[in-house]
């Protein structure tokens, strides 16, 4: 079912519940790795994911469709997931402690992180980045969404997306170099 | 000798993160029930909302109200009449209270003509006595 189908379903008097089920049978998986990617933690990505949800489906009767569904909920997600991260980099520096340097520690305790070498070194090349510029990243890199997707989804022009990507590219590429 | 990563490596695009058996449909199971609990409450709406708001106003209303009968009943009543003699005697009490501070207190001119009656001369009392008051009444006076 396409996305008008299933905003037409929603509309339906009674059928809100079961399309918005099928709303997250078909992007709950995708928004979790974008949400994963940026946090780093299992726990925090599951809980950033359900208020996604929770936050879209009390704002979807709201919804005029002027974007699309999967940019309007790529944005809900990224939004719950920077002001998340921000949250935590507040904290990290009362308490006097580097959060970059946390998200690593995470990522090489956690247990459901099977990459190799090459893989935690590269993911913690990202978990340096600033987060904005951390989330363009990942949604070219790894969601292969184009720049006007992307700018649908942050807010911003494309040529400050591809300047962002770019500068981002290169600090992950500097980082790698110097550490393996 | 250090490895050269190329960031266009296929093998770095692979996803290393993986979540626990069964992940999903648990998740799709947990943002359905959050779901279905919102859905209730919306339901019930403002009357749920501010019912706890609304009892304590009434608790607050009922408190109030035994206090005010409880005040009126046992106070003891006082006639108009008696009003109006109250209201007589107050206003008596204070213009009494005005003339005393200000007058007493802070007419200077008055505090002058005192002065200038303490510095007659005493001839002039004793002639002023002696044309006014009549010899009974001075005799009285011994």
């Amino acid at each position: 079912m396409d996305d008008k189908d299933l905003l037409e379903l929603f509309r339906e008097e009674g059928k809100e519940n079961y399309a918005f089920n099928l709303i997250v049978d078909k992007y709950g998986e995708r928004l979790y790795w974008h949400i994963r990617k940026l946090v780093a933690s299992h726990e925090d990505a599951n809980d950033l994911l359900q208020e996604t949800f929770i936050k879209a489906w009390s704002a979807l009767p709201r919804f005029r469709e002027e974007s699309r569904l999967y940019t309007w909920l790529y944005r809900i997600a990224t939004n719950e997931t920077l002001t998340f991260i921000k949250k935590a980099k507040l904290k990290a520096m009362f308490s006097l402690s580097d959060h970059s340097r946390q998200l690593e520690n995470q990522l090489e305790a956690d247990p459901y992180f099977n990459g190799d070498n090459t893989q935690m070194a590269f993911h913690k090349a990202i978990l340096r980045l600033p987060h904005k510029q951390r989330a363009v990243f990942n949604m070219r890199y790894f969601d292969e969404m184009s720049y006007e997707d992307i700018s649908e989804v942050s807010g911003t022009s494309v040529g400050a997306l591809k300047a962002s990507y770019h500068h981002a590219y290169q600090k992950i590429q500097e980082y790698l170099k110097e550490t393996i | 000798m250090k490895k050269k990563i190329n960031i266009e490596d296929p093998h770095l695009k692979e996803n290393p993160f993986t979540v626990p058996q069964g992940y999903f449909n648990e998740m799709k199971n947990n943002v359905a029930e959050r779901i279905s609990v919102t859905t209730g409450a919306q339901k019930t709406g403002i009357i749920t909302i501010l019912r706890p708001q609304a009892a304590l106003i009434s608790a607050f209303a009922l408190i109030f109200f035994i206090g005010y009968a409880a005040f009126t009943i046992f106070t003891p009543r006082v006639s108009e009449s008696e009003i109006t003699v109250l209201s007589a005697d107050n206003q008596f009490i204070e213009e009494g209270f005005l003339k005393t501070t200000f007058i007493d207190f802070f007419d200077i001119e008055a505090e002058t003509q005192t002065e200038e009656i303490h510095t007659l001369p005493s001839d002039e009392v004793i002639s002023y006595i002696s044309e006014n008051i009549d010899i009974i009444t001075l005799t009285s006076l011994e």
